[in-house]
């Protein structure tokens, strides 16, 4: 029936895609992530076995040794709770007796459950998703496994995963995090700041494609603003904290400028910073309602719903081309976001992403290894292992992966365009967190109207400073 | 003499012996030791941790920085951080106007159900619902009520002429559009409470109002408020204190924002959580205990001593 792999990846993406249009996303959610997965390679599980050695990569071995219970942490939902799951019947056929227990939480607070769970020695998971901007946090109590010698052992798999997987993502898992770090986590998810535009009304007011500069992001802003037809030219995230934050950090790096410099100043009241906060107010005049009260889910939903059109730095997200979601499905475009028009801007998205560790107080840990590391093969192991990884929602950081499933979820190649320019979205310092919740409420004070922007740049630097000087970065 | 040796037999009798009273002192101490055990474990130790955590730095992101540091945090609100008084004077403006409609709505709606009018239960029932309901489930049901591009009540306000208004989503209004939610939820809890006050008054008390032909605000002022004055006492302090740690509802809505127009006392606390600044919090949290104590204790003195001249005034008018 199935002759080679190809074919197969071909055959099941056609019947995913057939399946995805038939079914409710009600329906989607309440199917098993692994036994939708299964059926859509081969009508049922026992197909897809059979088919499985016609799928087999490279890297396929299989190992009836090794033994364990891993438990995973990760947060429920499509993009992060699915994935893991849909990983299960092709994970038992290489590892039969592993255990594996996906426990997907709510996202909400996810940073904070993480570091806490990391920091109370827990030995009830033995790998749990995190962010890079993490690392240096969980690093820095010993709650992580070095990877390496684990890597080393396998040289094949390991250099087609840091070939596939772009340096500026993979850096980012290392710690120190620079490329002679060593590899703390592996990172099977990926995202990062996209423009997203609706070519429909692009194509209506004459706009030739996204935007290049903010200059031209303003211009197009200004162009499809009509609150009188409830349409509004802008939205993005600005809720108070980290969120807003990150809004003025894309701006300060889109204009080629820092969070700090390298003895740790804080670099906002300086002339890229006044620039990136003028642009960025700019672009607030046009903004939609909900823009300053807004985290990702209330932006997607007002950019679904048609009320808001164009969000030049929005973080990526497979909703917008999913039409159970949006009537505008197919209208939406996604693209690089963005640089400033000086001489020393230049591209470059913020990098959102999620990796898994090995926990370092937890018992199994070469199961539990194996598992993250399953996860992130791509094909190199085995196809249907991409392929179930993108058809149960997930996004991957794979390259390879995001150029194949283009045609399941257009903005990956936005996506991928985009994961090779990015950079971190906060500093790599155990208080990322911290001066990123600070950076935003004056942010947000000022977008809100109680503050000036000279107040605010001002009181930016010095919390900044507070907290680096608490924290001993200037001892 | 007999008498005296008399009594002294009954007082030995009635006194138990010394091994008596040893045994029943253990019991007593074995029976309250768990209860001693948990609330050390679940109050007293982490009150004490916390209390300890506000003199120090302590990042829940970095434990390593963790040393002391005198009174920093307390200088740092109370003198460099702009969002403290805010967060303050917002907690209060919250607690009066919101405790203070609701008492009005109450009252009156508790009036009008205090008849002999047929419906009457049937409404009770449906008042009582937004008690009910899940702060979270509301606060989203709200959130979408207000949205400003489609939500129902801009809809409802421009099909009859108004022009929108921009709710949760405006400096100006988000405070007045949570406080809607608020009132909406908990009034009918005043109503049920005042009415039960109002259906304990004494119905010769009400005949002899009627035979003296007392009306209208006269019988408000001079019969049921002072009747159902504890009633009322009671009902604002259970507000106040519930309004003032008030956090699901905001943090559903507005998360404090935009900006810090809904930043309560509460909703910042979790927010400086949120940064991990976890001294800056006790500190935070210290210093709100402290100035909420602080008002509490005053109102509840103003409401002791009006309810104790009240009681001495009623025995000089009968």
């Amino acid at each position: 029936m199935v002759t080679d792999r190809e074919t197969l990846a071909k055959q099941a993406l056609a019947e995913g895609r057939r399946l995805r249009d038939e079914l409710t996303r009600r329906r989607m959610l309440e199917l098993s992530a692994a036994t939708a997965a299964a059926a859509w390679v081969g009508g049922n599980i026992a197909e897809a076995r059979a088919a499985g050695e016609e799928t087999h990569g490279p890297g396929w071995y299989t190992d009836d040794k090794l033994t364990g219970k891993v438990v995973m942490y990760t947060f429920a939902g499509q993009r992060w709770g699915l994935p893991p799951k849909a990983m299960l019947p092709t994970f038992k056929e290489r590892f039969p007796n592993v255990e594996v227990e996906v426990v997907d939480e709510p996202v909400g607070e996810a940073y904070g459950k993480i570091q806490m769970r990391a920091a109370s020695k827990s030995d009830a998971f033995n790998t749990q998703w995190a962010d890079h901007n993490q690392l240096s946090a969980l690093v820095n109590i010993g709650a992580m496994v070095d990877m390496d010698p684990w890597l080393a052992k396998d040289p094949g798999w390991t250099e087609d995963y840091f070939k596939d997987v772009p340096a500026n993502v993979t850096v980012g898992y290392r710690s120190p995090q620079t490329p002679e770090g060593h590899t703390y986590m592996l990172a099977s998810d990926s995202n990062a700041k996209l423009q997203y535009y609706r070519k429909d009304l692009f194509e209506k007011a004459g706009i030739k494609g996204p935007a290049t500069t903010f200059e031209e992001a303003i211009e197009i802003a200004k162009e499809l603003h009509a609150p009188d037809r409830d349409q509004y030219g802008f939205v993005t995230t600005a809720r108070r904290g980290l969120f807003a934050g990150l809004e003025l950090y894309q701006m300060v790096r889109s204009y080629g400028g820092v969070w700090f410099n390298d003895q740790w100043e804080p670099q906002f009241n300086t002339e890229i910073g006044h620039r990136a906060f003028s642009t960025l107010l700019k672009l607030m005049e046009y903004r939609h309602p909900v823009t300053i009260n807004a985290a990702d889910d209330e932006v997607n939903a007002v950019l679904a719903k048609g009320s808001a059109v164009f969000a030049p730095f929005e973080w990526g997200t497979s909703v917008l081309n999913n039409k159970d979601f949006t009537e505008f499905a197919s209208v939406f475009g996604a693209a690089v976001v963005p640089k400033g028009e000086t001489p020393e801007s230049k591209h470059e998205p913020l990098m959102g992403g999620f990796g898994q560790y090995v926990n370092a107080f937890a018992k199994d840990q070469d199961a539990a290894f194996e598992f993250i590391k399953h996860m992130n093969s791509g094909d190199y192991t085995d196809s249907r292992i991409g392929l179930d990884y993108v058809m149960n929602t997930g996004q991957p950081a794979r390259s390879s992966l995001l150029r194949k499933y283009a045609d399941v979820n257009p903005y990956f190649i936005a996506l991928a365009d985009s994961i090779v320019v990015c950079t971190p979205a906060f500093p790599w310092i155990p208080e990322a967190f911290t001066v990123a919740e600070a950076l935003g409420n004056d942010v947000v004070a000022v977008i809100a109207g109680e503050k000036d922007m000279e107040t605010a740049l001002k009181d930016i630097d010095a919390a900044q400073r507070q907290i680096m000087a608490e924290s001993g970065y200037y001892d | 003499m007999a008498e005296l040796s008399a009594a002294q037999r009954a007082a030995s009798v009635a006194t138990p012996r010394p091994r008596a009273r040893l045994r029943e002192n253990q019991v007593a101490w074995l029976l309250i030791t768990p209860t001693i055990i948990i609330l050390v474990a679940l109050s007293v130790y982490p009150l004490i941790w916390s209390g300890a955590m506000a003199f120090r730095v302590e990042n829940l992101f970095n434990p390593k920085i963790g040393k002391w540091v005198g009174f920093r945090n307390f200088d740092f609100l109370l003198f460099n951080d702009d969002t403290f008084w805010k967060t303050i004077w917002l907690t209060f403006v919250w607690c009066a106007v919101v405790v203070s409609v609701q008492l009005v709505l109450g009252f009156l709606l508790a009036l009008l159900m205090d008849t002999t009018m047929r419906a009457v239960g049937v409404l009770r029932t449906l008042l009582v619902i937004p008690v009910f309901i899940s702060p979270v489930a509301m606060g989203l049901t709200w959130r979408f009520m207000f949205e400003p591009v489609s939500g129902v009540i801009n809809y409802l306000i421009t099909s009859v002429g108004f022009d929108r208004g921009a709710w949760h989503t405006a400096t100006d209004t988000a405070l007045v559009a949570v406080m809607i939610a608020e009132i909406w939820q908990w009034t009918p809890f005043v109503t049920l409470i005042m009415l039960a006050g109002m259906q304990g008054i004494s119905p010769e008390v009400i005949e002899a109002a009627r035979l003296d032909r007392v009306r209208g605000w006269t019988y408000l002022q001079r019969i049921v408020i002072p009747l159902i004055w504890p009633v009322i006492t009671v009902v604002i302090l259970l507000r106040v204190v519930d309004s003032m740690r008030i956090f699901d509802l905001i943090y559903v809505i507005t998360r404090g924002g935009p900006g810090t127009a809904t930043l309560l006392a509460s909703v910042n606390t979790y927010s400086i959580f949120q940064s991990g600044r976890l001294g800056v919090m006790a500190a935070y949290g210290f210093l709100i205990v402290i100035l909420i104590n602080i008002v509490v204790f005053a109102f509840l003195r103003v409401l002791y001593r009006q309810e104790k001249a009240s009681r001495r005034r009623a025995p000089a008018r009968a």
